[in-house]
This record gives structure tokens, C-alpha cells and sequence, in this order.
């Protein structure tokens, strides 16, 4: 396989990547304007394959009290991005098989992303016909965050095809932790949207209080995500400044590592300031999309370290080859 | 790398500031409370089951008013319907109560209004429908006590949704086909709670956790 083909495969992977954080984004903006439901139908908006823009282009059979055309031009987006996304993932699974079919570690998550992206687009629709159930709508964002960690998985493997600098790790056992931060960064975001379904519950029980009255009802949960974020932070710092200073990484990986530490960081500042401006919107929607980059630099991470250790590992038995057998 | 880093935090800045932008389009809700001058005069009114109304019964509570017509063929269906909404909103909130006054109480008896107030969905008595023997006296509550048109009653009446603060002052009036109408509305009550200690305290007090 040409090194053109691996370049222009990394590209299109690199480049689905950045679309889906995109698509992510525009998700996050869906949630918290409240533009769910901004298409009651679906696929098509209030019955047609463009959405109305004014009151006057309203079918007869809908209410036009009900219609805000920014909520839902701001839903009909997320599923035009999505259409296009798919496509993105279509033709990178596409490229995938044709030139990589012995390569598992590339066709394997390709293939699973086109598949689980299909999947995610029907989730779309019942997050719409169950009237935005709070599991649903959970689930449709887990979901997305594991099809942009497969896309950052094959854009790693890839990179890998051609990898050349020089790495020294001290031993080839740290990887495991690392895929356990990030879990632990997915369970972490489970328990946010637990948080926003807590206070967006007594927003609507109890509409004479304030954000401030909301925030302290929903106490219980809300200290559990920031001690249990602020634990989480501190390893993924601690166990990246450990690996820094033990190992000598390639230059990605030292970046992907400095990466996560740093948002990381970041994401308890902006949480704690969710919770002193009394949750303002745009705020969350920030606060959300960085946990989406966290979880693709943790994974990043981890694929960048496992394929490490693989090399190290490697290396060492060179180095010994009166005990081992050299036909790796 | 620290090109690419100044333009991914660029790019960053301005999806947020997009963001920002389109949820405050989206949801603009409008609700400049006017300052505390038009207070409503005293009244005396009779709930669908016969039951005095008065201006006293505002006192302490957060009110929305509106003037209907059970046979209404217009704004009055849509009208209730959103007041239904708001009925349903804070059915948490005792203290925040809807009044419908009828402009047609020839045909409005009190088990027109029972009925139409059954047909809304009112199980407890936080919405009222409420009317006058003597339309004048409706026509003139309206028109000198709410500031607002009543020629030709019940086709010609006003179709704002009053919102009226504890001391039976008018504070805000919002057009019944209003898209934002229910973000509004929750935004000027939820204003006048802060305003008003003594409702809000009710409202705090009102667990369901």
C-alpha cells in the first residue's frame, strides 16, 4: 500500500473527526435551546423536506402557536449535518475496505462507525417520537461520543501506518489505566446529563424560582459530579505527568496527554462557573462539547500508548534474542 | 502547532458566539414588567360555582387574567388552550392563579362555565371563570379597570393575557398569540416572585422531592 493512499485514508478519517465534533456541537445547541422538538415529524419537518421559515409557510394540520422557526431550522441543521456526516463515514468505510481489508485495527472500526452512525440516525427519530425521553436523548449522545472515539481510534491506527520517531517507555503495562480514565470520562459525562436532567425537571415543576433555587434543590447529584469530576481530573493530571516524565513519547502522544490534562482542567473551572453564573446556556453548551474533545483525547491517548508499548515491546525482545523467538 | 491551536480556539470562540446568538433569538422571551401604577379597582365578581370574586381574593398571589366568551368561535379557544398551558406549568406554584371573566354572561350561566372549565382540564381552583350578571359592569371593569378596548362585547373583547402582581396591580399584558407567550410569561412571574417574598416563599415551600 502506497504511503498516498495511507495520507489521503488519514485525511478523510481526520476530516470525519472534525465533522462529527461539529455535529456534536450543533447536538449540544439542540438540547439546551430547547429545539428537540423543533420538527415534530421526522425525517421530514412539519411534513416537508424544507422547513417552513415563517408562519405563513405553516401546513394547515399544525398549530402555529407551537412553531419557532429558529428551533426549528436549529433541529432541521442537526439532521442536515448528520445526513452529511453519514456520507463522510460511508465513503471512509468505503476507503476502508478497499485498501486496508487486512488491516482489522482500521477496517473494524470503520465498518462498526458506519453502522453504529446508521443506528444513531434512527435514534435520532425516537428521540423525536418519545418526545425527547431523558434515556433516549442520554443514549443518542453516549452513542455519538463512541462513534467520534472509533473515528479518532482509525485516525491513531493510521498515523501508526507510517510512524517513525523514536519512543522509550518505561515499561508496557500503563495503557490499561488510561482506558480506564476513559470510561471513568464517559460515566462522568452520564452523571452530567443526569445533572441537566435533574435541574431541567425542576425548571419545569417549579417555574416561579430561580436557576439559583434550582441549583441548590439539585444539590445531591450536582456534588457528586463536581467531586467526582475534580477526583477525575486530578488523576488524568497525575497520571499524565507521570507518564510524561517516565516515558519518552512521540510528539503526538506528548500533545494528546498535555491535551487532556488541559481540558481536563479547564472543564472543572467552567463547571464551576455553570454553577456561580446560575447555569447561563451558553455555558452549557460549551461545557458539554469539551467533554465530547476530552473523551477523543483520553482515547486518543490510550490507542497512541497501546500502539507504543506494542513497538516497546517489540523492541525488547530484539534486544534479547537468545530468549525469544525473532519471527515477530 | 500553535497555528493550528490559535484557530481551533478561534473557531471555538465563534461557535460559541454563534451559539449564544441563536439560543437568544430562539427563545427571546419579552417580559419588561411596567412599574407598579395601574392598580385595579375594586370588583365584585362570582366564580363558576357561585362563589364571590374580589379584588381581595388577588391579594398575596400572582394573577392571570383574560377575558373570554365560552361560545367564542376565534382567539378565545387559543386563548384557554394557552392558559391551560400555563394552568398545567404551575400546578406546583398554589399561589399563581388564572382568571377567565366572561363577557357573554347572558349565555355563560355558571354550568356553562363549570363545563367549559372541565373541558380545559381545571381540577382545583387556581383557574376560575368568572362573570357579572350585568355585562356593563364587565365592559366597564375592562375598559377603566385593565385599560384595555371592550366596544361591542362579547365579539369585540381585548385578547391580552393581564398578569396582575400580590397587591392587584397590573404589571405586564401579553398578546394571546404571542410565540414566545409561555417564555414570557414564566420569565415576568418568575420576576414578580422575586419581587414578592411572600409568594415566592410559598413556592419554595411546595416540595414534591
Amino acid at each position: 500500500m502506497s504511503a498516498k493512499v495511507v495520507t489521503t485514508f488519514q485525511k478523510w478519517a481526520t476530516a470525519t473527526m472534525f465533522a462529527v465534533y461539529f455535529l456534536i456541537f450543533i447536538g449540544g445547541l439542540v438540547r439546551v435551546s430547547g429545539a428537540g422538538l423543533g420538527c415534530p415529524d421526522w425525517p421530514r419537518c412539519y411534513g416537508l423536506w424544507i422547513p417552513p421559515t415563517n408562519v405563513q409557510q405553516l401546513p394547515p394540520q399544525y398549530d402555529p402557536l407551537t412553531f419557532n422557526p429558529v428551533l426549528t431550522w436549529i433541529e432541521y441543521l442537526n439532521r442536515l449535518v448528520g445526513v452529511v456526516v453519514g456520507f463522510f463515514i460511508l465513503i471512509l468505510a468505503g476507503l476502508a475496505v478497499k485498501n486496508f481489508s487486512k488491516q482489522v485495527k482500521i477496517l473494524v472500526p470503520s465498518l462498526a462507525s458506519l453502522v453504529l452512525v446508521v443506528f444513531q440516525a434512527w435514534l435520532g427519530k425516537i428521540v423525536v417520537t418519545s418526545d425527547l425521553h431523558p434515556f433516549i436523548v442520554t443514549l443518542h449522545l453516549v452513542m455519538a461520543l463512541v462513534i467520534v472515539s472509533l473515528l479518532i481510534y482509525v485516525v491513531m491506527q493510521a498515523r501508526e501506518l507510517h510512524h517513525r520517531e523514536v519512543e522509550r517507555l518505561t515499561n508496557d503495562k500503563q495503557s490499561k489505566i488510561v482506558l480506564g480514565l476513559w470510561v471513568a470520562v464517559m460515566l462522568q459525562i452520564v452523571l452530567g446529563t443526569q445533572v441537566r436532567e435533574t435541574l431541567e425537571w425542576l425548571a419545569r415543576e417549579y417555574p416561579l424560582l430561580n436557576e439559583f433555587d434550582w441549583l441548590e434543590r439539585a444539590r445531591g447529584i450536582g456534588i457528586a459530579h463536581s467531586i467526582y469530576g475534580t477526583l477525575l481530573t486530578i488523576a488524568i493530571v497525575w497520571i499524565g505527568r507521570k507518564q510524561l516524565k517516565e516515558n519518552r513519547f512521540s510528539r503526538l502522544l506528548s500533545d494528546v496527554v498535555k491535551f487532556s490534562m488541559a481540558i481536563a482542567l479547564a472543564q472543572v473551572g467552567v463547571g464551576g462557573l455553570l454553577v456561580k453564573l446560575g447555569i447561563p446556556q451558553a455555558v452549557q453548551v460549551f461545557h458539554q462539547w469539551m467533554s465530547s474533545l476530552l473523551v477523543g483525547f483520553v482515547m486518543a491517548w490510550w490507542i497512541g500508548l497501546t500502539a507504543a508499548e506494542k513497538r516497546t515491546h517489540i523492541t525488547n525482545k530484539v534486544a534479547q534474542p537468545s530468549t525469544v523467538e525473532l519471527t515477530v | 502547532m500553535n497555528k493550528w491551536v490559535v484557530t481551533a480556539v478561534a473557531a471555538v470562540i465563534g461557535l460559541i458566539i454563534m451559539s449564544m446568538s441563536v439560543i437568544q433569538i430562539a427563545n427571546a422571551p419579552e417580559a419588561k414588567l411596567l412599574e407598579p401604577y395601574l392598580t385595579l379597582p375594586d370588583f365584585e365578581l362570582t366564580d363558576q360555582f357561585g362563589k364571590p370574586f374580589t379584588k381581595a381574593d388577588l391579594k398575596g398571589k400572582l394573577t392571570v387574567a383574560e377575558f373570554i366568551f365560552t361560545r367564542c368561535p376565534s382567539a378565545c379557544p387559543v386563548m384557554s388552550r394557552r392558559t391551560a398551558e400555563l394552568y398545567e406549568l404551575y400546578k406546583n406554584a398554589p399561589n399563581v392563579q388564572f382568571i377567565s371573566i366572561t363577557v357573554d354572561p347572558d349565555y355563560d350561566t355558571e354550568e356553562v362555565l363549570q363545563r367549559y372549565a372541565t373541558m380545559h382540564g381545571v381540577t382545583d381552583s387556581r383557574w376560575k371563570f368568572l362573570r357579572h350578571p350585568n355585562l356593563q359592569t364587565i365592559a366597564t371593569l375592562c375598559e377603566k379597570g385593565f385599560y384595555m378596548a371592550a366596544e361591542k362585547l362579547p365579539g369585540g373583547h381585548a385578547t391580552k393575557l393581564v398578569v396582575i402582581d400580590a397587591n392587584g396591580t397590573i404589571r405586564a399584558y401579553f398578546d394571546y398569540n404571542d410565540v414566545n407567550l409561555i417564555g414570557s410569561m414564566k420569565l415576568a412571574l418568575r420576576r414578580l416572585a422575586e419581587e414578592f417574598p411572600e409568594v415566592k416563599a410559598v413556592a419554595m415551600q411546595s416540595e414534591k422531592i
